[in-house]
């Protein structure tokens, strides 16, 4: 009966996470229960939705994607300066593109040469940031136009346009991974490897197909980012891969793969949000971000490896 | 007969000897002031703490694991020596503060990955970003300058002419190559890392020797860090960022493979000497810091990619294949 008990407080942690977390900011910061502070977070929390899309997909195989900050970096650096220089839909294309070219090469070096997710995306991740400061030459892009702004900072019924695009993409990404067989896919491959090649799947199809979508993923998370802020430089998305890592797991996707998907990662990405949120309210140093998002990613692996041992029993 | 002897003597040196040969003559042809003394004194200095925090990431290697926060702890201990250092307390205790504040790190790292079994990589780094935000937040986001000059002897003074520094890094190899190949635990480390199950079946305490490996991991990044500081003269938050891909590098070029139980030591050294001197040479030939940046990722992804065929082929070759 009591591990019973114990076992329902486990499962149910993250909810009870963010409730606790909304009552005490509330309590502490005049603040935060705006409508103003709430739709200003809301917009944040989708930028770091959509990275954490990317990221959730990528646990599943049982990878990891530490180059996605980068990669956001370089794609929306290269296609700030053709939305600059008029031709909008071209930049954007562009910006996918090389999001994509980024992710598939990761997915390549993972499958076809062997090396560990970890290693992979870590050398992306060195390449994409030293090809966007080779392109961007410390300079600065900004001033886009009304068009391109509207997707990264339009209201509709006061409500960030953000909002209603991170629906829509949690609506295509749900489907893909529930209701396909190439979702299906994707979390026989992260359960094992082996026995999914053994009866018949096409791995290294699936895991590069997955990486695509993240370079995928990444770059539109840039693309809305830049809008956003109305500038773009090289060294944007820094800290986007670590919250990423945090909110997926502080969502319930356990870094041993095959299980959690993308439904919990959102609860995740806000926890992640409001936290960083409300630190910056109660003017904590920003230089504690990042022990912060470390200490929630440690704290996650706590949980996840109880409830492991509960299920067991 | 001489001429035999020494042509048996080239033939017993490992490749990687031959491969800082080339990269140093082909420096010393395309860069003009690459093979002065001055030059040559200035990339074993930038070696020497390159070798300290590769020593660490060897270990972790031979394991077949990694540790992912030995940059941050670097940045860690530089920060909290640098800031004792100038509160005025004796160089010797603020050394060891600022060491045994990064060891709280690998405290860390050894024991949620040894004790508690949690997943390597997610582990080290976490504790990768939680260390490089400690030490922001203990410099507040300032460099620290200027340090006495008998803490600056450590990393930029010199003994007949040879850096103090490569000679600590020599000695701490020296030490390093003996507990690996002379001691019970450096036996144990193969073991586990060749095969953590058999390894933990055949007696050995596994979760204790991952423990101790990722202890003295964090020792030796803080030896870097605090030999970085009195190298450069000042204790920057974000010094030793960067450092942790160089070590995994110089480790593999070495010739300790990410399998884990195979490799060893003496590598890392020329390894790391490899590495700095690749860096260095770029720097002389006039790249632009970000192009260098960008080439020098490059260069060491092949090398890790090239590694990791080879590694295939010859398993190919053994008729061994570990995939189905």
């Amino acid at each position: 009966m009591k591990h019973n008990t114990v076992y329902f407080l486990l499962k149910y942690a993250r909810f009870m996470i963010l409730i606790i977390l909304l009552l005490i900011l509330t309590l502490l910061s005049p603040a935060f229960l705006t409508f103003k502070n709430i739709t200003n977070v809301l917009g944040q929390a989708s930028l770091l939705i959509i990275v954490s899309y990317g990221m959730t997909l990528a646990i599943i195989t049982k990878g990891i994607d530490l180059s996605m900050g980068s990669v956001l970096a370089l794609s929306s650096c290269i296609a700030a300066s053709f939305i600059k220089s008029g031709s909008t839909f071209v930049g954007i294309a562009i910006g996918l593109f090389i999001g994509i070219l980024c992710g598939s090469i990761n997915g390549i070096m993972i499958t076809k040469v062997g090396l560990t997710p970890f290693i992979a995306t870590y050398g992306m991740d060195w390449i994409a940031r030293g090809l966007a400061y080779v392109y961007m030459g410390g300079t600065q892009i900004y001033g886009f136009n009304e068009i391109f702004r509207f997707f990264g900072s339009g209201l509709i019924f006061g409500i960030p346009v953000l909002v209603f695009e991170v629906l829509i993409l949690t609506v295509i990404l749900s489907f893909i991974t529930y209701k396909t067989i190439y979702g299906r896919n994707i979390y026989a491959v992260g359960s094992n490897i082996k026995s999914a090649r053994l009866s018949g799947v096409n791995t290294d199809r699936i895991v590069i197909s997955v990486f695509a979508i993240n370079g995928c993923l990444a770059a539109i998370a840039g693309l809305l980012y830049i809008s956003r802020l109305n500038a773009a430089e090289a060294l944007i998305g820094i800290d986007f891969t670590l919250n990423a890592i945090a909110a997926t797991l502080i969502g319930g996707t356990p870094f041993g793969g095959g299980e959690g998907g993308i439904g919990r990662t959102i609860v995740g990405a806000i926890i992640m949000t409001f936290l960083i949120n409300g630190m910056n309210l109660l003017e904590i140093s920003s230089y504690w971000q990042t022990a912060t998002v470390g200490f929630v990613i440690l704290l996650s692996l706590l949980i996840e490896n109880t409830t492991k041992r509960f299920q067991l029993r | 007969m001489i001429l035999y002897n020494i042509i048996r003597l080239l033939k017993k040196l490992p490749g990687i000897v031959y491969g800082l040969t080339i990269i140093i003559v082909f420096f010393s042809v395309t860069a003009n002031y690459f093979f002065t003394f001055v030059n040559m004194m200035n990339i074993l200095k930038h070696a020497s703490v390159l070798i300290m925090v590769s020593l660490g990431m060897t270990l972790a290697i031979l394991l077949g694991k990694i540790d992912m926060s030995v940059g941050s702890v670097m940045s860690l201990v530089g920060v909290v020596t640098g800031t004792f250092l100038h509160r005025g307390i004796p160089t010797l205790i603020a050394i060891c503060i600022g060491l045994a504040v990064g060891c709280i790190i690998g405290f860390v790292n050894g024991y949620l990955i040894g004790i508690k079994r949690f997943d390597y990589w997610i582990v080290t780094f976490a504790n990768m970003g939680i260390a490089q935000s400690l030490a922001l937040v203990i410099s507040n986001g300032y460099t620290i300058p200027g340090f006495d000059s008998s803490f600056r002897f450590l990393g930029d003074g010199q003994i007949y002419g040879v850096p103090v520094g490569i000679i600590i890094a020599f000695i701490i190899t020296l030490a390093i190559m003996n507990i690996t190949y002379n001691t019970k635990y450096g036996s144990n480390i193969y073991s586990v890392g060749g095969n953590e199950q058999v390894a933990r079946y055949s007696g050995i305490n596994t979760g204790d020797v991952i423990f101790k490996t990722y202890l003295l991991s964090s020792l030796l990044a803080g030896f870097a860090g605090v030999l970085l500081i009195s190298k450069v003269n000042s204790a920057s938050p974000i010094a030793g960022s960067g450092y942790e891909f160089d070590a995994i590098a110089a480790t593999l070029i070495g010739g300790t493979p990410f399998d884990g139980g195979k490799g060893g030591v003496f590598g890392t050294l020329i390894g790391a000497c490899i590495i700095a001197t690749l860096r260095n040479g770029l720097n002389m030939l006039g790249f632009t810091p970000p192009i260098q940046f960008t080439l020098i990722g490059f260069i060491i992804n092949l090398i890790i990619i090239f590694d990791v065929l080879n590694e295939k082929y010859k398993q190919r070759r053994g008729g061994v294949r570990n995939e189905a």
